[in-house]
């Protein structure tokens, strides 16, 4: 587990309502003021001892209920039904007072979503039985019950209504919850595909070169051509460097937001591409080069991604196409292509910049084997982050060559 | 009172054979056939109970012997929705109304067994609180109905929640 994942659960557990705090609450509040109904109710009427004994009953099943922990969810369940089944019998003989323990239990059996929706139907049928029990136990000579029927009735609905309302309103904060996790999720996701495609570019690239370098220099030293392989090892060294500037910029990007980052000058955009294009000439690679300068500032992401796209199809010719002429193209072409025709064109259209790179297909070379096969998935993923930018990467003109083609707005 | 009487027996035989009939073969589950019993016998039985029971019949004893039936009404009813059997007729059966269906429902020889039951205890009940002098409540003809249509109720939404259920779980398009 990352140190990341834990602190998202960390917060997700934060957010969590936390049982026992607020409900603790809720049952001293609301059970002192029944107490104190029950109490006054007792000291102004008369009632048959069974009537005493049921109310206390109910008010020990809420004591209880409410001590109960979360953990024992069965315990608690059991305590809901018996508040229930003594609020039912007693509420009509106690004045509707007698049947709170009723309506809390019904509430929260209805309410909460660790109980499944039977153990609700349950609670509910139960609560009418015990309603329709207590109805023939009252001795209804000496009073008129219909306001008290009347208000045990409607007790019971509402609660029962408002139990459902509850469960609704946790069933939609529990739903909040799962996406906001899955958000997390995906964004930890994303970030681990970039690193993954910075980590690629960058090492793949360099220490892929520096192979087919040492290749050589092995090579020539077998043979005995000592000053040549003493050339080679300080253009290898020059890799190297080139390398680790590749990579501090990489880890420079990863930090700060490349977003964020400030545009790139025309200049520097193509010095870039033409950096690249002589690194492969030092490795011994043929490049027919043309390289149009930008009409303007590019964003660092389109940047990025140009130069990112060159270096590993750059790489990818010197895997499998050792040894083949090489031809770049940085060109700009003007904007509206016919497939935008109909969706509305990115504001203020310079047009488009495309760059292609074309190798006849050839020999594998020497670090074929060297690859993951992840580079052309990074292109795909760089380009999909640039809006409007396209890429095109396959065998053409006949089988005979492979080109990478993409396409960004300028 | 007799002819009362004798209007609740015919409504009650009625219903037990025709509802019988029913729990017993497969039956083309939409919602309007779902629910429309169920609202037809709740609120024709409200009406009546209402209306033509007299009031000296709203005694404690015969509330809290309706509201005894009426839970084990809802009881059975939860029952009957739980053993209901589906089918998946995938809309190769046409109503009457030409409304292609989804599923079938069968609540069986158990569920209808169940239902003579529900309808023995309640006239067991009709006659020993009649021989105990309270009986007028839960022998009115609203009584009786509202106590099926609490049953009928309740096994429609237990049979909604299930179907729900099952599409939640497979994502299976709706009745």
């Amino acid at each position: 587990m990352t140190f990341s994942s834990r602190a998202a659960d960390a917060i997700a557990r934060a957010n969590m309502p936390r049982s026992g705090g607020r409900s603790w609450l809720f049952s001293v509040i609301w059970g002192a003021v029944y107490a104190l109904g029950l109490a006054s109710m007792f000291a102004s009427t008369h009632r048959a001892p069974w009537v005493w004994l049921a109310c206390a009953v109910g008010v020990i099943g809420w004591i209880l209920r409410a001590l109960i922990p979360d953990t024992m969810s069965r315990r608690q369940l059991a305590a809901e039904l018996g508040m229930i089944v003594v609020g039912g019998l007693v509420a009509f003989e106690a004045n509707v007072l007698g049947g709170v323990p009723l309506a809390v239990g019904l509430v929260l059996v209805i309410g909460r979503l660790e109980r499944p929706v039977r153990a609700g139907v349950v609670a509910f049928v139960l609560a009418v039985a015990a309603l329709g029990a207590g109805l023939l136990l009252t001795s209804s000579e000496s009073r008129d019950l219909g306001g008290v029927i009347v208000g045990s009735l409607a007790m019971l609905i509402i609660s029962a209504l408002v139990g459902v309302s509850r469960r609704q309103v946790n069933a939609a904060e529990l739903r909040l919850r799962e996406l906001a996790e899955q958000r997390r999720r995906a964004e930890r996701l994303d970030d681990h595909a970039r690193v993954a495609r910075e980590l690629h570019d960058v090492l793949a690239h360099g220490l892929g070169a520096l192979v087919v370098q040492l290749d050589a220099v092995d090579a020539l030293l077998e043979s005995g051509r000592v000053d040549e392989a003493a050339a080679r090892v300080r253009s290898s060294r020059t890799l190297a460097v080139d390398g680790l500037r590749d990579a501090r910029r990489a880890v420079d990007a990863l930090r700060s937001d490349e977003t964020d980052a400030a545009p790139v000058s025309p200049e520097a955009a193509t010095a870039a591409l033409a950096e690249l294009i002589e690194a492969h000439r030092a490795l011994g690679g043929a490049v027919e080069a043309r390289l149009a300068t930008p009409p303007r500032a590019l964003p660092a992401s389109t940047a990025t991604a140009l130069r990112r796209i060159l270096q590993e199809a750059l790489s990818n010719a010197r895997k499998h196409a050792a040894g083949q002429p090489v031809a770049v193209e940085l060109r700009r072409v003007p904007g509206a292509r016919p497939s935008m025709a109909a969706a509305p064109v990115a504001p203020a259209d310079h047009g488009r910049l495309v760059l292609e790179v074309t190798n006849p297909l050839g020999a594998a070379g020497a670090a074929a084997g060297t690859g993951g096969g992840h580079g052309l998935a990074g292109m795909e993923e760089r380009v999909s982050e640039i809006a409007g930018a396209e890429l095109r990467t396959g065998v053409e003109g006949a089988g005979t060559r492979f080109m990478v083609r993409v396409e960004v707005p300028a | 009172m007799t002819a009362q009487n004798l209007i609740s027996i015919a409504l009650g035989l009625a219903l037990v054979v025709y509802i019988g009939y029913r729990q017993s073969t497969w039956q083309n589950l939409t919602a309007r056939s779902n629910w429309l019993m169920p609202a037809i016998l709740g609120v024709v039985g409200l009406g009546l109970l209402v209306k033509s029971t007299p009031a000296a019949a709203f005694t404690a004893q015969g509330l809290g012997l309706l509201l005894l039936e009426l839970a084990l009404s809802l009881a059975i009813g939860v029952v009957m929705g739980v053993i209901t059997r589906f089918r998946n007729v995938d809309g190769h059966v046409v109503d009457r109304r030409g409304q292609a269906i989804e599923w079938q429902t069968r609540t069986g020889w158990v569920g209808a067994a169940l239902f003579f039951a529900l309808i023995a205890v309640r006239i067991g009940i009709d006659v020993w609180a009649g021989s105990m002098g309270f009986g007028a409540l839960v022998a009115s003809t609203g009584a009786i109905l509202l106590v099926i249509g609490a049953n009928r109720l309740v096994r429609a939404g237990v049979i909604q929640l299930r179907l729900a259920r099952h599409q939640e779980l497979t994502g299976v398009g709706a009745a």
